[in-house]
């Protein structure tokens, strides 16, 4: 195993998570997300020798994967869940998990954001902060607090559709 | 604080997710085959632009070989250098795209669409090219009569298939392309 490969490794290890739920917001079907997180994984292996230590390797990791995950939904031209199915959302639920349907009603609605407001939401929901969601997206904080706040109000507003905003 | 609570409820369910059934050994050998993948077909691509230069290059010293068919040869190898050389120019430009935003990616695969499509016309028109300098000299050696030309003809036979069977390819990556390109516009939209 060459050096970059462990580095590789040692990122899965530390992100993996992160990355696997970054691809099934992305991507409904398991093979697809399968393969997105394989392209997720290879983009950061390209990567990675390029990472300068100017930033935090979390945000440097977000970085890539979110622009490949982007990547990803312009060549399938899928938008939010216009191809899910509820079938395939069920499959995402485990043993260790108390609240499945509630995952499921908050994948679904993220799904349903726009691009720009989704990616924020995400990496909120991913425990970053206001500026490392700002250095992740390349955008401005107050850029990030409009579209976290319009990202929440949209969330909401799917997740409790009868109530009063 | 009633957003608080909510975000941080939001928060537990989506990392209880933890990706349970992520294989992290066998993601780190598949990218290493893709990468060895990629190595072989940036080989292959090399090869199979070194092959029909070198066979140029030979014909090109060839005893028998004419001053027409010595320029034709030489033209033909620098064609194929430079065709090769741009294409993989496009293709780096595609790899070593910055960050961008969804926008800007949006815009990016615009471009890359519209790259494909005057791939394939730069393509279809250097075919043409090739088929009627092929088509001038097959003319003019049929008009001397020689024995030694008697190739040429054949030659602008078999061009003429490969000039048709890039034409129809070309008719079908315009269409697909410009379906594509029609879908991003909805997706541009979604991006906002």
């Amino acid at each position: 195993m060459t050096e970059i490969d462990s580095k590789l490794k040692r990122v899965l290890e530390d992100y993996g998570p992160m990355l696997f739920r970054l691809a099934t917001s992305y991507e409904w079907d398991p093979a697809l997300r399968d393969d997105l997180l394989q392209d997720i994984a290879f983009s950061i292996w390209k990567a990675l020798p390029t990472f300068k230590n100017e930033a935090s390797l979390k945000t440097f990791i977000a970085r890539v994967a979110h622009n490949r995950a982007v990547d990803h939904v312009i060549k399938r031209q899928r938008i939010a869940d216009r191809q899910g199915s509820v079938e395939n959302a069920a499959a995402l639920t485990s043993k260790n998990n108390r609240h499945p349907h509630d995952r499921i009603d908050l994948l679904k609605a993220i799904r349903r954001l726009s691009l720009p407001n989704r990616q924020c939401v995400e990496l909120m929901l991913e425990g970053f902060t206001h500026s490392e969601i700002g250095e992740s997206l390349a955008l401005e904080e107050n850029t990030v607090a409009q579209r976290l706040s319009r990202g929440r109000r949209q969330l909401r507003a799917i997740l409790n559709p009868g109530e009063p905003e | 604080m009633k957003t608080d609570k909510e975000t941080d409820q939001w928060r537990e369910n989506w990392q209880a997710n933890r990706g349970d059934s992520l294989d992290i050994d066998a993601l780190v050998e598949q990218v290493r085959r893709r990468n060895a993948r990629e190595k072989i077909i940036a080989f292959f691509e090399v090869a199979s632009s070194t092959v029909p230069i070198g066979l140029c290059l030979f014909a090109i010293t060839m005893p028998s070989s004419t001053a027409y068919e010595s320029g034709f040869f030489l033209l033909l190898a620098a064609f194929v250098g430079a065709f090769v050389f741009w294409a993989v120019r496009q293709r780096r430009r595609i790899w070593l795209k910055p960050q961008k935003t969804p926008s800007e990616l949006i815009a990016w695969e615009r471009q890359r669409l519209e790259a494909k499509m005057r791939y394939w016309r730069v393509s279809f028109w250097c075919v043409f090219g090739i088929w009627l300098l092929l088509l001038l000299i097959a003319a003019a050696s049929l008009m001397s009569n020689s024995e030694l030309n008697r190739g040429w003809p054949t030659s602008a036979i078999a061009n003429l298939g490969v000039l048709l069977a890039t034409g129809a390819w070309l008719q079908v990556v315009k269409h697909r392309a410009r379906r594509q390109l029609d879908a991003l516009e909805a997706l541009d939209m979604n991006a906002g």
